[in-house]
């Protein structure tokens, strides 16, 4: 029996074994035989996957050496699934030995790596075409989606007037980081044209005039050309938009005009839109009791923006009446309005207005605050008291004055008094004055509330230490519930930028015990914190990888910043040579350790032109051989600028460039060459140029400039930077044009080469460079030419600059500059050539002169001769003049062009028509108009002793003939001097404001 | 001769466990992933489950035919999505004591605590997963009472429609709280349905053809 007994054993096992082959089968429950087993291996199949085998043993429920359970089974498909990594999950067992072997069955998840485009017929342009395909960067991607794609892609295409392109696609895949890139081959085909226009739908207005307002036919400007244009989908909708506006200037505000269709002729490449029309009713609306220009009323009655007339429109616009009023003075204005159809297919809507009296806002008062002075309250105010002569009657609505009570208590909220009141009055017939008008703002500010303990829960030591110098609510500070939104946006986002993109925040509050004291508590959740694993940059044609990679902030082993990974998107924009940089994370949503960072790169067009035409109206005139208005005349220069730049030189991002200008007084040529981030330092920029000018833009001469320099700019700080630049120059006069006595020419006007080396220093802490309110912006400019350059006038020089704004009032800024030169020559020529001297006054400098005429002149011809020295101080009254955009300006100017710097003086008297180093003073008054490019700026000056000098009218060849050492009754009559005088009342017009 | 025929018995066993083992050498499928519903999976194996347990709990037997399977994974979509929106919303929930008074009558069908376990056994099912199937079941009604029933309103027309059109016996005022819970009943069905057509929209739903062949 002994002997039987293994057998026995052996096949109980076996039978066991008939049982668990048939937990295969559903009925029987799956896995049932296996379950309890020892893991003894797990293999994946294929055997490498893109997670890394640690972090799979980190991420699965199933380890070699544990028992096998159904529920971990089920649990590792989805943390597996959860990754994104993968599309599909099986897991196999077989039996080894007494245990179990698992085999992990996956196949891989791809994602959009990058879509490119090759024959793109702009319209439609890359970027529509792209989110046509909805082909997100670093999503998955599925085969399936193409069909739909392509379906988007012809639909825009076709939209373009583009019926016969075909698109096919390729697919790229790359296994190892599970992109696919996908690479769209377009072959546009001819655009298609429109062949005429089908109306439909009830309108009273004759055809011929809607296709007009089409614009689908040819034409050029309001001319129109025979045949019809091609089609596109601007073209098409703007085609759409300008016939509702031209039924909405005929008052027919609810005209619907909508594209029915588009007939498309297959044989012809010719498309027909129908569109249909209904041009609702004749919809007039007027004023009862003021006058209110139809411009205005379009403004301030929504019904025309929105193309409808219901009441809740017809409502706002009663309030926007109202403000209106108010705004203009009429705080007690009533509006109402009626609604009737007096015949039919006519609406006829009145606004009644009851104006009442003008009133003016002449006194704000704020009581009961302790906590805030009046002036931080006042900063936040909307309601302003009347002032000349930008607001006459003040600035007051109703709609304004509770705003601003609401500003008020956002104010005293947000710094802990929860229980604040704040009551806003409007006082009528204030102190006693009829017409006047006063607000008062009543604040009961009631305690504090100040923060007693705070907890911070759910973040590490480190991380909390750090978290407390930046949020608002720490320990003793107010208490509000701005302050804790505030706190949960930093903490948020600091964690978002240290790789936690699950992080989120809670609060609670509980009650000291003391009044006005309470405990905070913030709970921080982190979440799974992730990894950069890779970067992966796409796109590059001509760049070089080193370019890109150099400036990406993130690096592999880096928690995910959403911040850095955006300031490298910003720093690779400002390369200047990628038309579009996208960003994203491959599989944003899988919970996986570590994720690739994606940098899809789109180059932009390598070339770029520029063109630009203007002129320049001044006192630029005057005789070009005579020497006539030496002091110069009115004169018109038009001009024109052309340029052309090669980007991304050598797939370097460096820039090489050419501008070119030419008017009437001067041609312009310079090439240069642009390294940004020279050798890799973000602040460094290296620029090699050459220059040829040729300029009349002083009258003494006209000057030939041709210089080559190198300059190497760095930035120390945001506001303070330096600039190292070598230049060499060579400046010739011509000679025919010098305006001078004959015996200073060999002195002053051969030609020179110049190596100058030099230094600037910009300290900028100006609020804005366009329109400064407050701040300093301070330069210095030193240089020295030297022998050892190569010089032939060896000299060193200094330009100091300093300028300070001052708000006196929100709107009113005192602004002042002071500026000074000094060229001192060092050995070489004899006296610094003409054109290195300073020449300057106009309207950067010295409004008194026109521009390049202040200082020295010649004695014999009354030109400007330039000096070695300047000195200029300006002082602006800047204030609001009409509204928001036109501002007026009250300056000073006082100052010169100095012969040398020993000879600055602030003498106010010219001693003698010889005597040019005394301190010129002009006052007066500009305009300026606000425009995004900076104000428009229109200045008058009258200066009381603006210069008087001895000029000479005659020609060259008659200057010839003086001779200013024999008397003048030996000299030809011509050669008498004629006094002159620089005019006491110039007027500048240019573009910014004067410093 | 008895021993050399026990041998022979054992020898044809062990051949014919051989032979069902089999599969083994070459794997069994433990689970895969049949559907995803966002990144939500439902395995083969919970189909396979809810199978049985519905039929369990119908008193019927188990059919794991392709369309059957397909049944429950359209029951789990829908329970997911149920489900997922509940705790979105923070909809009260019922907990696993409710449960026992609708476990009670299935358990009342068995003779025995011995039989009701001895069916468990033989459907491949534990008591705690027919108590979690009938909790998802609780869930779902609970969620769709408190979501959809309040919104539902019978007017006094479609009861009269109804009782016209069943043309009942019963007068119109006799029949009307009955009618009126059975439209009511129909309608909140219908807004679920129309919420878990919108829900479904909103989500990537895909199945893995070779679970349902």
């Amino acid at each position: 029996m002994k002997n039987v007994r293994p057998p026995v054993l052996m096949v109980l096992p076996l039978l066991l074994g008939v049982v668990a082959a048939s937990a295969q089968n559903p009925a029987g429950g799956g896995s049932e035989a296996l379950e309890g087993r020892m893991i003894g291996r797990i293999d994946f199949s294929p055997p490498d996957q893109p997670l890394p085998r640690p972090e799979l043993d980190r991420l699965l429920p199933l380890h070699v050496g544990s028992r096998l359970r159904q529920d971990d089974v089920r649990q590792a498909l989805q943390k597996l699934f959860d990754t994104g990594r993968f599309s599909d999950v099986s897991i196999d067992a077989e039996p080894l030995g007494d245990g179990v072997a698992l085999r992990i069955s996956t196949e891989l998840t791809y994602f959009v790596g990058g879509v490119s485009f090759e024959g793109v017929a702009d319209p439609p342009n890359r970027n529509q075409l792209l989110t046509a395909t909805k082909l997100e960067l670093g999503m998955p991607f599925v085969e399936s989606q193409m069909p739909q794609a392509l379906t988007n892609l012809q639909e825009r295409l076709h939209a373009n007037g583009l019926y016969r392109a075909t698109v096919h696609y390729v697919l790229e895949r790359n296994p190892v980081t599970e992109e696919v890139g996908l690479h769209f081959q377009l072959d546009a085909g001819p655009r298609a044209h429109f062949d005429g226009v089908h109306l439909t739908g009830t309108f009273e207005r004759l055809p011929g005039k809607i296709i007009r307002a089409t614009r689908y036919r040819r034409s050029f400007g309001p001319i129109q050309l025979p045949g019809w244009s091609q089609v596109t989908e601007e073209r098409l909708q703007s085609g759409l938009e300008r016939v509702r506006r031209d039924f909405q200037n005929q008052d027919r505000l609810e005209a619907k005009v909508t594209l029915e269709g588009l007939e498309y002729h297959d044989k012809t490449n010719t498309v027909t839109p129908t569109l249909m029309i209904d041009n609702g009713p004749l919809i007039q609306v007027s004023t009862i009791g003021a006058k209110v220009s139809q411009g205005r009323l379009r403004q301030l009655i929504p019904i025309f923006q929105e193309r409808a007339v219901d009441r809740g429109l017809l409502l706002e616009g009663n309030r926007n009446l109202v403000d209106y009023f108010q705004s203009q003075g009429y705080f007690d204005a009533t509006v109402d309005f009626n609604e009737e159809s007096p015949i039919p297919g006519v609406e006829q809507i009145d606004y009644q207005v009851t104006r009442n009296a003008r009133h003016r806002l002449v006194g704000i008062e704020i009581t009961g605050n302790r906590f805030f002075d009046i002036d931080t309250i006042r900063e936040r105010l909307s309601v302003r008291r009347a002032s000349w002569p930008g607001f006459r009657y003040g600035r007051y609505s109703r709609k304004l004055r509770d705003g601003d009570r609401t500003s008020i208590l956002d104010l005293y909220r947000s710094n802990g008094f929860r229980d604040v009141q704040v009551a806003a009055t409007t006082l009528d017939d204030y102190l006693g004055r009829e017409a006047n008008l006063g607000v008062r703002y009543e604040i009961e500010e009631g305690r504090q509330s100040i923060v007693n303990q705070l907890e911070i829960e759910g973040v590490s030591p480190g991380d909390e230490a750090y978290l407390r110098t930046i949020i608002r609510s720490s320990e003793e500070q107010p208490f509000s519930e701005a302050s804790i939104a505030a706190d949960r946006d930093a903490i948020l986002a600091y964690f978002f930028n240290n790789g936690y993109s699950e992080a989120s925040f809670d609060w609670s509050q509980t009650s000291s015990g003391i009044a006005n004291r309470e405990n905070l508590h913030y709970t921080v959740r982190l979440g799974q914190r992730e990894y950069v694993r890779d970067l992966l940059v796409r796109g590059l044609e001509t760049t070089r990888s080193s370019v890109v990679l150099s400036r990406i902030l993130i690096h592999p082993g880096d928690p995910v910043s959403q911040s850095l990974i955006g300031e490298t998107q910003q720093k690779l924009y400002d390369l200047g040579i990628f038309s579009k940089v996208q960003t994203a994370l491959q599989n944003p949503d899988g919970k996986e350790e570590s994720k690739y960072v994606l940098f899809q790169l789109d180059e932009a067009a390598r070339y770029s032109f520029n063109i630009g035409v203007g002129a320049e109206l001044a006192k630029i005139g005057g005789g070009v051989t005579t020497f006539d208005a030496p002091a110069g005349a009115t004169g018109f220069s038009p001009r024109i600028t052309a340029g052309i730049s090669r980007l991304n030189f050598r797939g370097l991002a460096h820039t090489v460039s050419l501008q070119t200008l030419a008017s009437t007084v001067e041609q312009r040529a310079i090439a240069s060459y642009l390294v940004r981030e020279f050798r890799g330092h973000p602040n460094l920029t290296l620029t090699i140029s050459s220059l040829f000018d040729r300029s009349k833009d002083i009258r003494t001469f006209a000057s030939q400039r041709a210089e080559g320099a190198v300059q190497l700019a760095q930035k120390l700080t945001r506001a303070n930077s330096l600039q190292y630049r070598f230049s060499y120059r060579r400046v010739s006069i011509e000679q025919n044009s010098l305006k001078i006595s004959p015996e200073l020419v060999p002195l002053l006007s051969q030609p020179v080469r110049v190596g100058l080396f030099s230094m600037s220093y910009i300290q900028d802490r100006r609020d804005s460079p366009t329109e400064s309110h407050r701040g300093v912006y301070n330069t210095v400019d030193v240089g020295i030419a030297l022998p050892q350059f190569a010089s032939q006038t060896d000299y060193s020089r200094i330009v100091l600059r300093n300028s300070t704004y001052h708000p006196l009032s929100r709107e009113v800024v005192l602004a002042r500059t002071l500026q000074f030169g000094y060229v001192q020559r060092l050995g070489g020529l004899a006296e610094i050539p003409l054109g290195e001297r300073f020449f300057a006054g106009g309207s950067a400098s010295q409004r008194a002169f026109p521009d390049n005429q202040a200082g020295p002149r010649d004695l014999e011809t009354g030109f400007p001769l330039g000096g070695n020295s300047f000195l200029f101080h300006s002082t602006e009254l800047r204030f609001p003049l009409f509204g928001e955009n036109i501002g007026g300006v009250l300056f000073h100017d006082m100052g010169n062009v100095y012969s040398s710097v020993d000879q600055i003086s602030f003498r106010f008297h010219q001693d003698s028509y010889q005597d040019f180093n005394y301190m010129v003073q002009a006052l007066g008054v500009g305009i300026r108009y606000k425009t995004p490019v900076g104000p428009v700026r229109l200045d008058f000056s009258y200066s009381p002793n603006s210069p008087r000098f001895v000029g000479f009218s005659g020609t060259r060849d008659q200057l010839l003939m003086c001779n200013p050492n024999v008397p003048p009754n030996q000299n030809p009559s011509y050669c008498v001097g004629v006094p002159q005088r620089i005019s006491s009342f110039q007027f500048h017009f240019s573009l910014g404001q004067t410093f | 001769m008895r021993m050399p025929l026990l041998i022979a018995v054992m020898e044809c066993l062990a051949t014919l466990s051989a032979l069902s083992t089999a599969p083994f050498a070459q794997g069994e499928t433990l689970d895969r992933i049949a559907v995803t519903v966002g990144r939500h999976v439902i395995s083969e194996h919970d189909i396979l489950q809810d199978i049985r347990l519905s039929t369990f709990i119908d008193g019927k037997q188990p059919d794991f035919s392709a369309l059957q399977k397909r049944n429950a994974a359209a029951r789990l979509i829908d329970q997911y999505l149920v489900l997922e929106d509940a705790v979105l919303t923070r909809t009260p929930m019922p907990s696993a004591a409710d449960v026992a008074p609708i476990l009670s009558p299935i358990r009342a069908r068995y003779a025995s605590d011995q039989g009701y376990r001895s069916a468990l056994a033989q459907a491949h099912i534990s008591d705690a997963d027919l108590s979690a199937q009938l909790l998802a079941g609780l869930r779902m009604l609970r969620y769709t009472d408190l979501r959809f029933r309040p919104q539902v309103e019978v007017s006094e027309d479609a009861l009269h429609a109804y009782h016209d059109k069943l043309a009942a016996p019963q007068s119109f005022e006799a029949s009307r709280n009955d009618i009126e819970k059975l439209l009511t009943d129909q309608q909140t069905m219908q807004a679920l349905d129309r919420w878990l057509a919108m829900a479904r929209g909103e989500k990537p739903i895909v199945y893995h053809e070779d679970v349902f062949q």
